[in-house]
């Protein structure tokens, strides 16, 4: 039922931007210019507005950037949002070739959502989500402090993306930039011709990603890099790390969560053809345990995506993604996982619409998301998203609303 | 997004043109003149602009806005390439509002028409580069810059094949000696315009646009665009203010060019995802290039 209504849901949405081509009749053009006096200006019409003049940028404080934020999320089962954010952010240059940026928030969470509820009681979080100098010289920049790393392609999967990953304590779809969790970390980049080589070292690696309570896992330093080469039509990676798993894992000996130190091997690709975009990430990560398993296996992952623009600037994509036990322990298999989206602005670009589809065999659910945002102004924008989903055995519906200004 | 590149630089190219001008030219040559120009401006250029949107009302022969208006300040590097001059490199990072504030686009395009143009997209709220595929340049549709009235159809340069030229009328208009010049595509240009023609007023001394119409396929008044605050910089008459009228969604743009440098030096390493990326690096440039402002 929910492929039938995706197909005419697609359909629909891709007759929007089937504009009917008018043919010209070329006697039916105005001739009427070539007869009036198109010198004369007794019909012109006379500008007059004043629009705001931007003040001078190398101002301290045009770096300061304030972000209020309120979420409301109400789904048929336990997972209620109602949470609110005051976010400050503020990014300059020091002095030459040395820059810094700075982000923090503050969380408050309601009786009602579903953090709280776990915890028992509303409560408050903070968090510093960046904190970092760079420093620039030759052909290197030299990154110090508190910041996250993306690495891969394909989106929604986190096959290679798995340095800084997503933090699962923030409402999706709503603010980006506190959606991925950061870590204290030295990352050097070099640039060289056409390619880049970005080595990082974490001192002590975060592998909590769920709520804000997790008990103190022991882990260690992450170290590695990526080496990426820019040719003529296509962007290509290569990384290795020693990384630390970023959902820790319930040791079934002491019952402990526990965090262990593994290799990754991943290499990533994007080639653009015509208005087609393919891109590729995959993974080898050695010692890997299911969430409640003793048995470690070395698993490899896979994902591709493919995203086509429309002559209206229509995006249409998919993914697919899979991840597979070397030694076949079944908690560390992940059958083909697929994602279908759509977006595309309306309204000179006040309103943006996007469309995602999520097929998972395991667990085993199909979830459609319908997310709007429109900007009210340069300051306002509100989010809207409704959400339908597959659960096997219950079905779940889930409205989000979502209100953010930033000035 | 992709059209930021074009906004900053080929608007003024297109508003401008060296200060020497011919007499007694056919129309083909005055447009083919300014046309040439523009790559020759756009050889080495920083600029600052603003673009400003509203939805206009009018009273006693006057346009106003009639709300707020939504403002993109942004600065912008380019320079060009290959034979003649023809293909270009540009990146452009958004300065304000503060919710779009650091987003970064590095774009290739070619004049090569079977060669797909090459565009990467910073997203500072992701923290990541994401290239875009965009097809060739013979396979794009007009769009709106920004979500303004202007479109990269508005800002093309090196299209003066597909079109033919007439010169209308000429004489004085607002002090000016101008030849009013009529633009019409060819068949297969008309297959992927919004224009059926356009009428550019044209200021015979500076070679440089006063005002611009542009006609829907059913011959109506489509588009108004004002040209002024002409001035001339490193020998270009440039018109740093352009607004742009929509007639028919009743909507204006005016994109006002706060700084531009003309024939600066851009380091090969700038116009790389180097910039989208390391912010210590590029405000040490563009600090560079500031400082360079006529």
């Amino acid at each position: 039922m929910l492929n039938i209504c995706l197909i005419c849901l697609l359909g629909l949405l891709s007759s929007f931007g089937y504009a009917s081509e008018l043919s010209l009749n070329e006697s039916s053009l105005n001739e009427e210019a070539q007869s009036e006096n198109l010198l004369s200006q007794t019909d012109e019409l006379e500008l007059e507005f004043e629009l705001p003049s931007n003040s001078h940028p190398g101002y301290f404080w045009q770096g300061l950037k304030t972000t209020l934020q309120q979420d409301v999320t109400h789904a048929n089962g336990v997972e209620n949002n109602s949470r609110s954010k005051f976010q400050l952010s503020y990014e300059n240059s020091v002095v030459e070739g040395l820059y810094f940026k700075a982000q923090g928030s503050y969380r408050y969470f309601y009786e009602s959502d579903a953090l709280a509820i776990a915890k028992g009681k509303s409560y408050g979080h903070s968090k510093v989500q960046l904190f970092w100098l760079q420093y620039s010289t030759g052909p290197c920049a030299y990154t110090f402090g508190r910041q996250s790393v993306a690495w891969g392609e394909v989106d929604g999967s986190f096959v290679v993306d798995v340095l800084t990953p997503f933090d699962l304590t923030e409402q999706l779809f709503t603010d980006y930039s506190d959606l991925r969790q950061s870590d204290n970390m030295l990352v050097m980049e070099c640039f060289l011709n056409h390619s880049q080589t970005q080595f990082f070292y974490t001192p002590k690696a975060s592998v909590t990603t769920f709520t804000h309570n997790q008990a103190n896992v022991d882990s260690g330093h992450e170290w590695g890099g990526r080496f990426k080469f820019n040719l003529a039509d296509f962007d290509v990676s290569i990384m290795l790390a020693q990384l630390y798993w970023n959902t820790p894992a319930l040791s079934p000996i002491n019952f402990e969560w526990q965090s262990q130190s593994y290799d990754f091997f991943g290499v990533a690709l994007s080639k653009p053809i015509g208005r087609l975009l393919f891109k590729m990430d995959g993974a080898y990560k050695t010692d890997q345990a299911g969430i409640s398993t003793a048995d470690l296996s070395d698993t490899w992952a896979l994902a591709f995506g493919l995203e086509y623009t429309t002559q209206d600037n229509q995006n249409y994509n998919v993914g697919l993604w899979q991840q597979n036990s070397s030694s076949n322990v079944k908690a560390l298999n992940t059958p083909l996982q697929v994602t279908l989206g759509w977006n595309q602005s309306l309204l000179h670009d006040n309103l943006s619409l996007s469309l995602l589809v999520n097929v998972s065999q395991q667990p085993n659910v199909k979830s459609m998301t319908w997310l709007g945002a429109y900007k009210l102004n340069d300051t306002c924008t509100f989010t809207g998203a409704i959400s339908l989903a597959q659960v096997i055995p219950l079905p779940k519906e889930a409205l989000s609303l979502s209100v953010n200004a930033q000035f | 997004m992709k059209a930021i590149v074009f906004i900053l630089l080929n608007f003024l190219m297109y508003s401008c043109v060296h200060a020497q001008a011919p007499k007694n030219i056919e129309a083909r040559s005055i447009m083919e003149k300014m046309d040439k120009q523009q790559r020759l401006v756009s050889h080495g250029t920083f600029s600052r602009s603003q673009i400003s949107s509203c939805k206009f009302g009018t009273k006693n022969k006057k346009i106003s806005c009639v709300e707020t208006p939504r403002v993109k300040l942004m600065e912008s590097v380019s320079k060009q390439y290959g034979i003649n001059q023809k293909d270009g490199k540009h990146v452009s990072i958004l300065l304000e509002p503060a919710s779009e504030r650091g987003i970064g686009m590095l774009s290739y395009t070619y004049d090569d028409k079977t060669k797909d143009s090459e565009s990467w997209l910073y997203l500072s709220a992701l923290g990541k580069v994401k290239r875009l595929a965009s097809g060739a340049s013979q396979d794009q549709e007009p769009t709106a810059i920004f979500g303004s009235e202007f479109s990269t159809e508005d800002m093309e340069s090196g299209k003066t094949d597909e079109y033919s030229y007439k010169i209308l009328q000429q004489g004085a208009y607002k002090g000016r000696e101008v030849w009013v010049i009529e633009s019409t595509p060819t068949k297969e240009r008309l297959k992927k315009s919004h224009y059926s023609k356009i009428l550019v007023w044209v200021d015979q001394e500076r070679l440089v646009p006063l005002k611009v119409q542009n006609y829907d396929k059913y011959g109506k008044l489509y588009k108004k665009m004002v040209f002024s605050h002409v001035e001339n910089i490193k020998g270009f008459w440039i018109a740093k203010n352009v607004t742009i009228i929509n007639m028919k969604s009743q909507r204006l743009s005016h994109m006002k060019t706060q700084d531009i440098a003309l024939g600066v030096k851009v380091d090969e390493a700038f116009l790389t995802q180097r910039t989208l990326t390391d912010f210590a690096f590029r405000e040490k440039y563009l600090s560079q290039l500031r400082l360079q402002v006529q």
